[in-house]
């Protein structure tokens, strides 16, 4: 039986073979710094990466498929990187835990690699200084569901990537709503004279704020100054 | 009349230090110039005195320096002031409960300094280290060599005139796009 991926056909083998590799990773830790911790955090008993698998760190590169790059790596620590993702045999992967390893992080200076993308290719990166080991175990989910769907993904996107959206979505509506049962009744606080202010105005419908989140560039701040001043 | 209540430190003579007279009296054309803050002495001498000085420091019964607790250097050339570097020592006695602070001034075209590695062996990875970053060279000092840096890396990096984000790559690195001006406030 065929499994078709907009075009690509794939084989009930190759998705059994690749369900057996995603289930069955080695990792090579390459543990430099402070990342280290939440790396020993996520594969230690409470947030156990044994459950997925990937419970055996080999530290030989020969016996592993997936380079775990956990920490800074700096100019002088990069023919060591390239020469162990050299070594490694066919298929292998490569995370880039934490900030350092994906983009050189909180260090922008004379020593440090900027992202070790420049390097060795990347199948994931896991953001974060350090980060949380929760976010460890979802990346490690991510990287096993695109080891098992190594075709071309529907839609361009992965489902991880469409759950991850329909989440955030999620949560600003529920932060945003305010209830017009909690506003008119003071849920919220009993005590608060809310209601007693002047210009209170009495509305039938949902209070919704769609908020500016994050930081504007300083190009998105330049074209914004142009806006006002037209 | 009431006595007026100032923030401001009250004025007192400048605080002078027991280990600065000692070294006035010891060494009276080495020490050009000194200072103390609650108990903290520093004393700037000069680059030739340094070895007299520290072998002083550590042998004589009214110091007894035994620990060398660390070495670096500044580079004042933001500051505006010559000589470019200047290079500071801090001592600790075990036996009398006490620090020190030593200061020598080099300029930029001669920044050569003896190395005291013979009287204390901590100083050799410190000296190495103001050498890799500040060009400073230890003379006397048994193996030179840039101790957090790679031996290719060419250049200063802690110098202030060395742009801080120039990189110099040992592996040819992929193509990246990049239109980034080095140094700071870039």
């Amino acid at each position: 039986m065929d499994t078709d991926y907009g075009g690509f056909k794939t084989t009930t083998f190759d998705s059994v073979v690749n369900w057996s590799r995603k289930f069955s990773l080695f990792q090579y830790p390459f543990v430099t710094a402070c990342c280290g911790m939440e790396y020993m955090a996520a594969a230690c008993s409470h947030y156990d990466m044994a459950r997925f698998g990937a419970e055996i760190p080999r530290f030989s590169p020969r016996q592993a498929d997936v380079l775990w790059v956990v920490g800074t790596i700096t100019h002088k620590m990069s023919p060591i990187l390239k020469t162990i993702y050299d070594q490694m045999a066919d298929p292998k992967w490569v995370i880039a835990f934490g900030a350092c390893a994906s983009t050189g992080g909180f260090y922008q200076n004379y020593s440090v690699l900027q992202g070790i993308d420049r390097l060795i290719p990347v199948d994931l990166y896991i953001a974060g200084c350090p980060p949380r080991p929760e976010a460890v175990l979802d990346g490690l989910m991510e990287l096993q569901n695109s080891i098992q769907h190594d075709g071309p993904k529907a839609n361009g996107i992965t489902p991880t990537a469409i759950r991850h959206e329909n989440q955030k979505v999620d949560q600003l509506n529920r932060y945003f709503e305010i209830s017009k049962k909690e506003v008119f009744e003071n849920q919220q606080n009993p005590r608060s004279n809310r209601v007693s202010k002047p210009g209170f105005t009495y509305s039938e419908d949902f209070i919704n704020v769609s908020p500016h989140i994050g930081y504007d560039s300083p190009k998105m701040q330049k074209d914004k100054a142009a806006l006002k001043e037209e | 009349m009431s006595e007026e209540i100032s923030t401001k430190e009250t004025e007192v003579a400048p605080e002078t230090g027991e280990l600065t007279a000692l070294l006035q009296e010891e060494f009276p054309d080495a020490v050009t110039g000194f200072h103390a803050h609650r108990g903290d002495e520093t004393v700037v001498i000069k680059r030739d005195a340094l070895e007299s000085v520290c072998r002083f420091l550590r042998d004589d019964s009214r110091c007894s320096f035994e620990i060398m607790m660390d070495l670096t250097a500044v580079d004042r050339l933001e500051m505006n002031q010559t000589p470019r570097f200047e290079m500071v020592y801090h001592f600790k006695s075990l036996t009398h409960a006490r620090r020190l602070r030593i200061k020598v001034l080099l300029a930029e075209d001669d920044c050569k300094i003896a190395s005291i590695h013979h009287l204390w062996k901590a100083v050799d990875w410190y000296e190495r280290e103001c050498y890799d970053m500040f060009g400073i060279h230890f003379e006397g000092h048994p193996d030179l060599r840039r101790i957090l840096m790679y031996e290719e890396f060419e250049g200063y990096p802690l110098r202030k005139d060395y742009p801080i984000d120039k990189q110099q790559p040992l592996v040819e690195l992929k193509e990246v796009e990049e239109r980034h001006v080095y140094g700071r406030h870039a």
